[in-house]
């Protein structure tokens, strides 16, 4: 349970980290808060060279609002997000599920950006910036991108974060209706890990549903979209045989399931229909 | 008193009372400490831990990640009481109270969860209760 050796650098702006990244390449790995990074390295499932911490960088961390946008520096903790007044009115989804993350020493340490970049199928974060439709902002050497939620999660740990690049900022559109929401999850007995965590930001529109965005994590290899449900449910009266046909269908996305000693696929699959019908049930009550 | 999520298999304890008798109470204070921390374990045992080895014989639960020891917000609320009748075997009257928790809570849990699940004609269910064996069984053709 000890690490490997590695070389430690704390570069104080972005630029200096991206030409660190650069000149390591594959050898080095970036570490902000560690809550994912450190687990990894003491099981030595990776041994970087070098450890480049953003941790100091100035710049990276808080929440501010551009108009209409939220933006969140990729240091920002999940205990700054679970305890931001301003997000509990303006995006209450991102307090809820800030709050239901590991336990409160994890939530002290660990990072927004950290944990989106790492990608863990399991994981809460994918499923809220998938449903709050988020904007990651990733700068490289000399260039800046934006991934979209959507595209951000390519497969088990697996960003579309290149590896001579850094996720800077997230960046969300203040949702219509902020209270219309919900993250509701299964977490495993032993890390708190989702089992399933299912995310849920509506709009409603004279007793209709005008649009709606669910994001799923714990099901499959990586996190989704349940736009079969989406469909199911916009322009509809949300009564709950409406809700419940809808989220029947949550699982279509999931090709493949995760499967281990706390739940089976099927099982996951099961937990992942109900929770979506409790998700879009609580969200609908608080609107 | 127990809740069986009937979509989940999920585990809810509404109510859990405990009435222990460890004759005379010296420090009653140190008698609950035992008493919480005693039903804490029996009931994790009923409903969490558990030891997994693959088919090679790999331990898959060797670390806290994977084996759930219970934290404080998987309990209920206890509920404490207690008789006291004194032993004679002693001249303080006082009896042991280190294991009354964990003895009593393990088949207390269990046979609270059997009970709920009862009307699917359910009499037995090995350890622990975990939320995927109560929802097969209550979605097995015979129940």
């Amino acid at each position: 349970m000890i690490t490997g050796n590695f070389d430690y650098f704390a570069p104080s702006n972005v630029e200096e980290a991206i030409k660190l990244l650069n000149e390591y390449g594959d050898d080095c790995k970036i570490i902000s808060g560690g809550h994912s990074l450190v687990p990894v390295l003491k099981l030595r499932l990776a041994s970087p060279a070098v450890l480049i911490d953003i941790g100091r960088i100035k710049g990276l961390k808080g929440i501010s609002f551009e108009g209409g946008t939220i933006v969140i520096g990729t240091n920002t903790t999940h205990a700054e997000i679970a305890r931001s007044a301003e997000l509990k009115k303006h995006c209450p989804l991102l307090v809820e599920t800030a709050g239901q993350i590991g336990d409160q020493q994890v939530r002290n340490r660990g990072t927004i950006g950290g944990s989106l970049t790492h990608a863990d199928p399991a994981a809460d974060w994918p499923a809220a910036v998938l449903a709050l439709d988020a904007d990651i902002i990733v700068k490289g050497k000399g260039s800046v991108r934006t991934i979209k939620a959507t595209d951000f999660f390519v497969d088990i740990m697996t960003s579309a974060v290149k590896s001579n690049e850094i996720v800077t900022e997230i960046r969300i559109t203040k949702p219509a209706q902020p209270q219309a929401a919900a993250y509701l999850k299964v977490p495993q007995a032993a890390s708190g890990f989702a089992v399933v965590g299912v995310a849920a930001q509506l709009t409603l529109k004279d007793g209709r549903c005008e649009k709606v965005a669910i994001g799923i994590t714990g099901l499959g290899p990586k996190a989704y979209r349940a736009s079969t449900s989406e469909n199911a449910l916009i322009g509809n009266t949300l009564d709950a045989a409406t809700i419940s046909a809808a989220a029947e269908k949550a699982d279509t996305e999931a090709v493949d399931t995760m499967e281990d000693i706390h739940a089976s696929g099927e099982f996951r699959r099961n937990l992942t229909r109900v929770y979506t019908k409790r998700a879009i049930m609580a969200a609908m009550s608080r609107a | 008193m127990v809740e069986v999520d009937r979509e989940t298999g999920e585990v809810k304890v509404l109510r859990y009372i405990a009435v222990d008798d460890c004759g005379k109470q010296i420090n009653p204070l140190l008698v609950a400490g035992q008493i919480h921390g005693g039903i804490a374990q029996g009931l994790a045992q009923a409903l969490y831990e558990e030891v997994v080895y693959d088919e090679n014989g790999q331990l898959l639960t060797g670390e806290l990640m994977d084996y759930a020891v219970p934290k404080a917000f998987q309990l209920p609320r206890y509920e404490c009481d207690h008789t006291e009748t004194p032993t004679d075997v002693n001249p303080l009257g006082a009896k042991g109270a280190g294991e009354a928790g964990t003895i009593g809570a393990t088949p207390a849990v269990a046979n609270a969860v059997i009970d709920a699940l009862s009307p699917f004609g359910v009499k037995h269910i090995d350890l622990p209760l975990k939320p995927e064996k109560l929802w097969r069984l209550m979605n097995s053709p015979s129940s």
